[in-house]
């Protein structure tokens, strides 16, 4: 039996650690195996998600090597009944397993798909590969559809049975690193794209995400790095908050600030904690204009219905597009039939009710 | 030098991973001494904060031991710098160390209080301590330190002990910090009324508000792991009806009596392909909006009368039928629409509606 030395156990030890403080899902494969490789190195190591539903696998290098070629991927596609640990699935799925386990140096060579135009090409002789299978795991749910794996390539048949051992004591981790940043991404990516301020009740920002920031910045034309929110910004969640004092069923409507075709909208949010405000931001680009297109009209009688609610009249509309009055009169008179309307204060009625502002 | 057998390094192994599998930062300490159990065991496992400014000791124990009595945790604050492990600190700061480490049995029976009023009444001979690192983020400005300590009857604390210990507390504190941030997300997201969903419809996330909702508007109960079916629909065909990001949805509007429930959705796809993965998820943002038109009306300044033609009007009646509602005359009702035409500045119905609407925030509103 392989055991491991107590400056192994250390080193294994600290690479545990080092797993689970990553925080960035993004990178959590690349990061991974730098932690793998320096326990257990080789020359091409690399980390794989497989979406077996759709038959698709991504594959994560070291920075440093350019990756595999468009024919050592087709090859490997092509030849994947071929190579040996899939051929002892799902018995290989779990863990760690080489090459070498199922077959002879000879035997690999003469694989005309897997050893010819896949391993040699990059001078490989040894392949291990670690199923990061779920089943064996405690703890939270495990994803069904895609599982991740590490991948070992070695230019020798050098891989040893403490390499082994190393892997396997590290395979339950990753998996459960992967499941734990997973799941915090889940909750980090609204906060990471809902714009979100908070203010203390002197109007002193406690703390902003960068797209808050930013919009600030150019809605309100503050220098980046102020400290306290914008004049315009405070008296308007003053006057709020004297408001909701008075009283406190009263729902306060957003703030919009137009610039161009775009608004930001800001909504205050009190409650909880007294002693500070949140503020949630949003931009919105789509216009009157954008929205009524989810009516189902054709663009004309889109645009035609757009100017009936600006208060137009047929004339004024016909100018404005560039028709003639007797085709406004035709694209509104098809509107209203869709609509279900027989005058243009029901189209508009309709129109907004479709939208469910009434 | 010890060294681990096999049997042993797994089982490590193993208790390692169960603690990170921990996610909630409040039972944190307890979840965390029971793994330590059964590696370790002893009499009494806990999991102590220290704040050293207030030299403070917050024990978290297993549920089968009943806790310190006042008279023992106010021996232990008084004798708070007799305790050998705490005397030898930063030295004793760095891994497990055990009060027998420093003193022998003798010396130990002779202190008046760690020993007589506090070890003893226990029960307890030998006590080993493990701090896991600095930890600040709790409380700015209090300094607390995380750490773990564990009671024998008697001098049986062995070197495999100590090595296991200090094996896991690197992952002790790791996990700690890692629940602590989890934690704070959490918190984060309280101040949002958010339900996250799976690519199935399961509750993945809900806030208590939001759960509160989903039961007035959908009458749902809130132990329901799967969202409303109605809501589900209309979920899915939004999210089937395109995979363009910069495009916004038109929110979903429930409205039960005068208020309005807006829901709106956020689709996360943690990946470039148009597939759907198990990483997916749906964000739905709740919010609770009091949708009365009239209350809204009565912002524009006109009279209580005005103010209901105007609504009516909006609503698509015609002058008789506003007539008849309200049971005015129509001369009646002309002269107050006259009126609020002459306030709104506009000349025609259908321009008083835009007007209106675009006074109140409403067109834009979407």
């Amino acid at each position: 039996m392989t055991s491991l030395d107590f400056n192994q156990i250390q080193k294994l030890n600290h690479s545990i650690q080092q797993i689970y403080s990553l925080n960035d899902y993004q990178n959590f494969g690349i990061q991974a195996i730098s932690i793998m490789h320096r326990l257990v190195p080789s020359d091409i190591p690399s980390f794989h998600t497989v979406d077996i539903a759709n038959c698709y696998i991504s594959d994560t290098f070291l920075p440093n090597f350019p990756g595999f070629t468009p024919e050592m991927k087709t090859a490997r596609y092509r030849s994947f009944g071929e190579h040996p640990i899939i051929q002892q699935a799902p018995k290989t799925l779990y863990g760690a397993h080489k090459i070498s386990d199922f077959i002879t140096s000879k035997e690999l060579h003469s694989l005309e798909g897997v050893y010819q135009q896949y391993l040699k090409p990059l001078g490989i002789e040894d392949h291990m590969t670690v199923g990061i299978l779920p089943n064996k795991l405690t703890g939270k749910k495990p994803p069904k559809k895609a599982f991740i794996g590490l991948a070992l390539y070695r230019a020798q048949r050098s891989f040893t049975e403490t390499d082994r051992l190393l892997l396997n004591l590290l395979c339950p981790h990753f998996f459960q690193a992967h499941n734990n940043i997973q799941q915090y991404q889940q909750l980090q990516y609204p906060l990471n794209h809902l714009s979100l301020l908070v203010i203390d009740t002197a109007g002193v920002i406690r703390s902003a995400t960068n797209q808050t920031t930013t919009w600030l910045t150019t809605y309100f034309t503050t220098i980046p790095y102020a400290t306290q929110i914008p004049d315009t910004l405070w008296s308007w969640v003053k006057k709020q908050i004297a408001d909701l004092n008075k009283n406190p069923t009263k729902t306060c409507l957003p703030l919009r600030i137009l610039q161009n075709d775009r608004q930001l909208i800001i909504r205050l949010v009190t409650q909880q904690q007294k002693d500070e405000y949140l503020l949630i931001l949003e931009e919105k680009t789509s216009t009157l204009l954008d929205s009524l297109t989810n009516l189902g009209l054709s663009p004309r009688e889109t645009e035609v219905l757009y100017w009936v609610m600006q208060g137009k009249d047929n004339n004024a509309i016909a100018s404005q597009i560039g028709i003639s009055s007797s085709t406004t009169r035709k694209h509104l008179e098809s509107t209203f039939y869709k609509l279900g309307a027989k005058s243009r204060t029901e189209a508009i009625t309709k129109a907004l009710e479709k939208l469910g502002f009434l | 030098m010890i060294n681990l057998t096999s049997k042993e390094i797994q089982n490590l192994n193993q208790s390692i991973q169960q603690l990170y599998s921990l996610d909630n930062f409040d039972d944190f300490g307890v979840e965390a001494i029971q793994i330590m159990n059964q590696l370790v065991p002893s009499e009494i496992p806990s999991f102590i904060l220290v704040n050293f400014h207030s030299q403070q000791i917050q024990d978290t124990f297993l549920p089968d031991f009943p806790g310190l009595t006042p008279a023992m945790e106010k021996a232990r604050v008084i004798f708070f710098n007799e305790h050998p492990v705490i005397k030898r600190i930063p030295q004793t700061l760095d891994g497990a160390y055990k009060i027998s480490d420093f003193i022998d049995p003798k010396e130990l029976q002779s202190s008046e209080g760690l020993y007589q009023r506090y070890l003893r009444t226990l029960e307890m001979a030998d006590h080993m301590c493990m701090s896991l690192g600095l930890s600040n983020s709790a409380h700015p400005g209090k300094l607390e330190i995380p750490a773990v300590a564990l009671y024998r009857s008697q001098y049986s604390f062995t070197e495999r002990d100590r090595l296991i210990l200090n094996l896991l507390r690197p992952h002790l504190y790791q996990a700690y910090c890692n629940t602590q941030q989890y934690k704070k997300l959490q918190q984060a997201l309280n101040y949002l009324d958010l339900v996250i969903l799976d690519t199935e419809g399961r509750i993945k996330y809900i806030t208590a508000q939001s759960a509160a909702w989903l039961e007035k508007y959908c009458t749902i109960s809130t132990c329901s792991l799967q969202i409303p079916d109605s809501l589900w629909l209309w979920v899915k065909h939004q999210a089937t009806k395109g995979i363009d990001r910069s495009k916004s949805y038109l929110p979903l509007r429930i409205s039960v009596n005068d208020h309005q429930l807006i829901v709106r959705l956020i689709i996360q796809r943690n990946s470039d392909r148009s597939t759907c993965t198990e990483e997916d998820q749906y964000l739905l943002i709740l919010e609770e909006r009091k949708s009365s038109l009239v209350e809204a009306l009565t912002t524009l300044g006109l009279s209580k009368r005005e103010t209901e033609v105007l609504h009516l009007v909006i609503l698509g009646k015609s002058n008789k039928e506003i007539a008849i509602q309200m049971s005015i005359s129509a001369s009646t009702t002309r002269r107050h629409l006259e009126s609020t035409f002459h306030k709104l500045g506009v000349k025609s119905r259908t321009e008083a509606i835009a007007q209106t609407l675009q006074k109140l925030g409403v067109i834009n509103n979407v």
